[in-house]
């Protein structure tokens, strides 16, 4: 196909591509922006379908049979947990968790995630962390209870796994704000629409990785225990989950940063906690006191994070007894039972919140003397790129120009199957109206993936070159992935003025992670022979690095690349709650007003927008691997 | 050290009767093909369908090792899982001590899965996350035999097999010929009439091999089981098989005693093997033995009918005269003449 | 084992010895557990969170009934959950935000208006009064008509129109209608949220440039940033306003908002003592502005800032128990 392609004579081909465009740009010159001949055609029914369900809560058997039911259900399992977690004295919690971690890890590991959860509850947070604290358990256990099942279900039956992967791979290009108003439909408003959101943003991986685990299991294995006359239910339980359960364990562990991800933004829905927290602390410019509940976030992602790796541990042999086990349960319930009865149950406030006031000052001194710069970055970006290219693009360029640019890109890339793809998607984004908006929110993720990739490509070659540098960014590119975005993001409008930079930049600060750990591994990965063979025959260094490094690992990159747009669109929504305006507000409006058919537009408008991109750029990457078989 | 459970014979026969297994996307079409006579390579070009397996016929008698020898590609692990039912047949059948395998219900299936067969596999197939003991005992925590009851069994046969001591170890800490042991004691742990072997020696180094398979012959010594050999080493197979099957695309080319292949190679295939194999080393006394003419010299010297060739050859060129060969039973089954011996030396 | 005994006990001596002096803090003593859950909603502003600090502490404290707040928009979700009892009380509803659909929650009796809080606010265009001591003309929007106005706010991304920076999508707005119908060289750009509108404001300010922008009274911002309501077309109910859905003719000031406050239909039911004491419930807007900048300004509690408010004013609130 690439072959067949690629042997037509490429400036014949792209000069007529120039000609059509030409032609195309002066016969509709003086058009209107797109049709919108299906505007309110998609809204407005889903609209009246919003108001019917308002009256149809109480009385319609799909809710009381159902939604109302499971949203009672969950509702009790998210106040059991936060209330029992409340009633014990504070540090039982601590406690419990050391003892659990340090049972299969050694006490010096259990003593990590312990001292990491006192951490809220130093600077003030205990009551909100653990609100959260509960929602992501509730969120990760169903996310678990669904996604084990499921990917083992798609394990064993591939017809089940071939109908459920384009759902999961939707699932994860879809912004998960996107999700939000059927949630706020089905579940009304607070923790549970806000877990339900969760739960359907963090399923993929869980799912995706039980799947390639039970896969990955030695069929050996799997023919000697049905040959022992195993039925299929014990090759399951006692063979091929325990040992597909470090690459589940895997799935897990990206499952709960995808949740904690969302949780903050299911502030939204109303569910509180710290996503709330962040918010109001934000309102009030307390930015240092941000910073603190962000990392109380990221103190709840290490604490899930290892008691979920701990849980998982699957050598048994070197466990402590039970008798250390019952004198740890003894000491525990002595621990409960000691503070119930002596009062002492809540977080006593003993650190100073003061301490995050050297942050609060150090973005007032940025404000005052860096705005130079700040400011100068800021009105670069939007005058001399953002307002230009949207300009173009919006006004400028007639739209069937750019429906044609796009189809034959396609072709040139992927083949008729992409080319149809990117038309009828285009085309579905104009007719419901949704057009100019998304040639804006275009613009500002082209100039987030331009400033990500020039950033990641570097940064991720040196790191890949250099393993010192990589240790070093290990931890920092950890917390950018972690912190929840929301906390930065405000500090950048103080810096660069409400509008589409704010965004921009936290995409940016998001994005680049995945760039530099792909392109890292990428680098990584060059086979060391090729390398030497390089150097044998006296290639430079950067030579070297043109030459062979960076061509062999570029499918790898270019995988990266993929990432990282993905990623800056699912920041989308987070620049609509600073001012980068076009789908990103018109999603926190359409959320925050319960418009539905408006939420539907746009949810659809980024998800065609996602696909396009990613099924684009990971053609390139298939393009730029080497043909086998040659 | 031989174990009262081990020595009991309850050995089953075995038998497959005109076993087809066609892999790919139209099978029914490509089993016509087959059963017609049109040729592997022709099938899959027409079809897109592999023909692994095509009229294998074979009976196995209690207590017989049957070995399969093939190369990559013959159908010999396709085979051995037809037998075993770890892949449905196309066509044909399968029986054990005259029960249909291939007509039993899932739960039948796994009753005498349970009960009288288990299986020794190529990549030992052993499970990482459990003990050596529990390894041991998987076959028989299956059937639902409490914890204590079957660590006391898998105790005894970690002995058995060499390895006493090692049960509270992991697999993966062990040596690859112990990892065989291992998953030669679990399947000894179910006591089977009928035991599969999967290659199982091939992917340890030949000093390894070497015991294992003197291991296996020991043992077989004490327990006398239906064994199902599947190799591709043709020195292993006249170690160890009672009969050989060599198996090349998917058919039985020939099936005998190491006897009747070396003596009478029915394919040049099979004379391939042959030709390289030391005869004296495997041919006994018994099978180069004549009837006793009128005409012989009275034969004083006496050996064993079992015993190889090679270490018979001293004797035999210290005299001009025919020896005596003689059953277990002392019965004469005839003579051996050095003509004879020289010439299964010099080669045929 | 001796040892993770001993860790566990030194972990409970030194709780122990930190939290001796601090039992005393329970909001919920006085809650007993035989009465239901009193859930408030609580909007995105600071005013509405310390309304609804007053009452659920009083709710606790003097009726005994444990509560709960439930942070949401303003907007239909929010009538939705009191309709179907989720939440059972709202205390800061501005009439000018009221949708067809949220009035459609009044008119089936599912959710009942239960008389005004006691503060009026008034949603507005302000500037911050350097920019009329700059432009003294600015104080009315008359001042606001011309090109060189426009300029004068213009940002990077509106050129040379000005800049109006709107605010978070749930407040109900309508100042681009009112941009066009007053015939302003202005754009409207929306912030997003009140975080994003703060800190823009805080970030001109301290540099002294110019912003015009949407925003309300009672605030401490108005005061922390000395915030000037720019005058425009007198609101009469004829001129075009009808709440949220604005006619698009619109072309004067925003109304007045005599804030009022509604609980679910069940209430009365559920606890009848509870919705007597909303219903006389009453904050002003000087107990807001009271109130205001200690949250908003200082970066107090919002609990802690009602709690104070509740010590100073019993002969206030000892009415409304009664």
């Amino acid at each position: 196909m690439i072959e067949r392609v690629s042997r037509a004579p490429k400036w014949g081909i792209w000069a007529l591509c120039v000609a059509v465009a030409v032609g195309l740009q002066v016969a509709f010159a003086s058009s209107e922006s797109f049709p919108a001949g299906l505007d309110h055609t998609f809204s407005d029914p889903i609209d009246d379908f919003g108001r019917w369900q308002q009256s149809a809560r109480r009385t319609n058997v799909l809710f009381t049979g159902f939604f109302t039911p499971l949203s009672d259900m969950v509702g009790w399992a998210l106040d059991t947990v936060e209330s029992v977690l409340l009633w014990v004295p504070w540090y039982v919690l601590p406690a419990a968790i050391f003892v659990v971690v340090a049972r299969t890890k050694g006490w010096v590991v259990g003593l990590i995630p312990a001292a990491v959860m006192v951490y809220p509850g130093l600077v003030g947070l205990w009551e909100v962390t653990i609100d959260t604290f509960a929602l992501m358990i509730i969120s990760v256990s169903i996310a678990v209870a669904l996604g084990v099942p499921l990917g083992v279900w798609g394990a064993l039956n591939t017809r089940v796994e071939k109908s459920i992967r384009p759902v999961l791979d939707a699932m994860q290009t879809v912004p998960a704000p996107v999700y939000f108003l059927p949630m706020l439909m089905l579940f009304g408003i607070g923790r549970v629409p806000a877990t339900f959101a969760t739960v359907i943003y963090a399923l993929p991986p869980v799912v995706r990785l039980t799947t390639l685990g039970i896969r990955e299991v030695p069929p050996a294995a799997v023919e000697a225990s049905e040959m022992f006359g195993a039925t299929k239910r014990q090759t399951m339980t006692r063979v091929q989950l325990p040992m597909a359960l470090p690459t589940i364990m895997t799935g897990v562990s990206q499952t709960i940063m995808m949740a904690l991800g969302i949780v903050v933004l299911a502030t939204l829905l109303g569910a509180g906690g710290l996503g709330q927290e962040i918010m109001e602390t934000l309102s009030q410019r307390r930015t240092g006191r941000g910073f603190a509940t962000g990392l109380a976030v990221v103190a709840i992602a290490i604490v899930l994070d290892r008691l979920g790796r701990a849980l998982a541990v699957t050598d048994r042999s070197k466990l402590p007894g039970r008798k250390v086990m019952a004198g740890a349960a003894v000491a525990i319930v002595g621990l409960t039972v000691f503070g119930l009865a002596s009062g002492i149950t809540e977080f006593p406030e003993v650190w100073s919140v003061k301490i995050f006031d050297p942050i609060d000052n150090g973005v007032v001194w940025i404000r005052d003397n860096l705005r130079w710069l700040t400011r100068g970055f800021n009105d670069l970006v939007v005058a001399d790129f953002y307002v230009p290219v949207r300009d173009l693009l919006t006004e400028t360029i007639a739209w069937p120009v750019l429906l044609w640019i796009g189809t034959f890109v396609g072709w040139r890339i992927g083949g008729v199957r992409l080319a149809v793809f990117s038309l009828s998607m285009m085309v579905a984004v104009g007719l419901i109206g949704m057009w100019n908006q998304s040639l804006d929110t275009l613009t500002q993720v082209v100039a987030a993936v331009i400033l990500s990739v020039a950033i990641a490509v570097p940064v991720g070659v040196w790191a890949g070159r250099n393993p010192r540098v990589e240790a070093f960014l290990g931890p920092i590119l950890d917390a950018l992935q972690t912190i929840p975005s929301l906390v930065y993001i405000i500090p950048a409008v103080i810096f660069f003025t409400v509008g589409v930079v704010p965004g921009i930049v936290a995409s940016v600060l998001y994005a680049i992670v995945p760039g530099i750990r792909i392109t890292a591994l990428g680098i990584r990965e060059v086979p060391a022979e090729s390398i030497e063979a390089a150097q044998l025959f006296g290639a430079t260094r950067r030579q070297t690095m043109l030459g062979v490094r960076l061509p062999l690992a570029a499918p790898t990159i270019m995988a990266g690349i993929n990432q990282v747009i993905m990623m800056v669109l699912a920041m989308v929504i987070i620049s609509g709650l600073v001012g980068g305006g076009a789908l990103g507000f018109a999603a926190v409006s359409a959320v925050k007003r319960s418009d539905l058919g408006i939420g539907f537009e746009v949810g659809f408008a980024i998800v065609a927008i996602a696909m396009i991109l990613d099924r684009t750029t990971a053609a390139v990457a298939d393009r730029l691997r080497p043909v086998a078989g040659h | 050290m031989s174990d009262p459970q081990l020595t009991s014979v309850n050995a089953a026969s075995l038998a497959g009767d005109n076993i087809f297994k066609v892999f790919g996307p139209k099978p029914a079409r490509a089993l016509e093909m087959a059963v017609a006579g049109v040729s592997r390579d022709d099938i899959l070009r027409e079809t897109g369908n592999t023909v692994a397996v095509r009229d294998v016929s074979f009976d196995v008698v209690p207590g017989e090792t049957f070995v399969v020898m093939g190369l990559s590609g013959s159908g010999k692990s396709t085979l051995i899982r037809c037998i075993a039912q770890l892949v449905e047949l196309t066509q044909g059948s399968v029986s054990l001590n005259g029960r249909d395998l291939t007509a039993m219900s899932e739960k039948e299936l796994r009753d005498v899965r349970r009960n009288n067969m288990s299986m020794v596999f190529q990549h030992f197939g052993l499970f990482p996350h459990r003990r050596v003991i529990d390894n041991v005992a998987y076959g028989l925590e299956v059937q639902g035999i409490d914890r204590a009851a079957r660590h006391k069994r898998a105790l005894e046969i970690l002995d058995i097999v060499g390895l006493g001591g090692w049960g509270d170890h992991y697999p993966q800490e062990l040596s690859g010929g112990m990892q065989q042991r291992v998953g030669l004691g679990r399947a000894l742990a179910v006591e089977p009439d009928v035991l599969f072997f999967d290659e199982p020696f091939s992917a340890l180094d030949p000093l390894i091999r070497r015991d294992m398979q003197n291991e296996l012959l020991r043992l077989q010594a004490d327990m006398g089981r239906t064994i199902v050999f599947i190799t591709h080493d043709f020195d292993e197979a006249i170690k160890l098989g009672d009969r050989i099957a060599i198996m090349k695309d998917g058919e039985f080319d020939q099936v005998g005693t190491a006897h009747e292949l070396l003596s009478n190679p029915a394919t040049d295939y099979v004379r391939e093997f042959t030709e390289d194999v030391s005869r004296t080393k495997v041919l006994t006394a018994g099978h180069v033995a004549r009837a006793e003419k009128s005409g012989d010299p009275m034969a004083t010297i006496i050996v064993g009918a079992e015993q190889p060739i090679d270490t018979i050859l001293g004797t035999l060129l210290s005299t001009d005269e025919p020896v005596a060969v003689r059953g277990t039973n002392g019965e004469l089954i005839g003579v051996v003449d050095r003509s004879a011996v020289i010439e299964l030396v010099g080669g045929t | 084992m001796k040892r993770l005994l001993a860790v566990l006990l030194a972990f409970a001596l030194c709780a122990a010895a930190c939290g001796g002096d601090d039992d005393d803090s329970s909001a919920s003593s006085g809650a007993s557990d035989d009465k239901p859950t009193i859930s408030f909603v609580v909007n995105p502003w600071t005013a509405s969170a310390l309304n609804v600090q007053v009452a659920a502490q009083l709710v606790e404290s003097e009726l005994g009934y444990p509560t709960d707040i439930i942070t949401i928009d303003e907007n239909e979700a929010m009538f939705t959950g009191l309709a179907d009892g989720t939440v059972d009380a709202v205390l800061e509803i501005w009439p000018s935000g009221i949708t067809e659909t949220e009035q459609s929650f009044f008119d089936d009796g599912s959710v009942v208006n239960i008389g005004d809080l006691g503060a009026v606010g008034k949603i507005g265009w302000f500037v911050p009064q350097y920019v009329l001591d700059q432009r003294p003309e600015m104080a009315s929007w008359e001042g606001l008509t011309t090109a060189d106005a426009g300029a004068y706010f213009a940002t990077a991304e509106t050129g040379d129109r000005g800049r109006f920076l709107g605010t978070d999508p749930s407040y109900s707005q309508y100042d681009a209608l009112l941009i066009d119908n007053l015939d302003l060289p202005f754009d409207v750009q929306f912030s997003g949220s009140e975080a994003a509108t703060v800190a823009e404001l805080d970030s001109r300010a301290a540099a002294g440039e110019p912003v015009l922008m949407y925003w309300w009274t009672p605030t401490a911002a108005v005061g922390k940033y000395d915030l000037v309501n720019v005058s425009l077309p007198a609101f009469t109910p004829e001129c075009g306003a009808s709440g949220a859905a604005a006619d698009a003719d619109v072309a004067c000031d925003y109304p007045e908002d005599p804030i009022f406050k509604a609980v679910s239909a069940g209430l009365a039911d559920k606890a009848p003592d509870v919705q007597a004491f909303l219903e006389a419930f009453t904050i002003t807007n000087a107990d807001q502005l009271e109130m205001l900048p200690a949250a908003e300004i200082d970066g107090e509690d919002v609990a802690d800032v009602a709690a104070a408010w509740i010590e100073a004013h019993a002969d206030v609130w000892s009415a409304w128990v009664s």
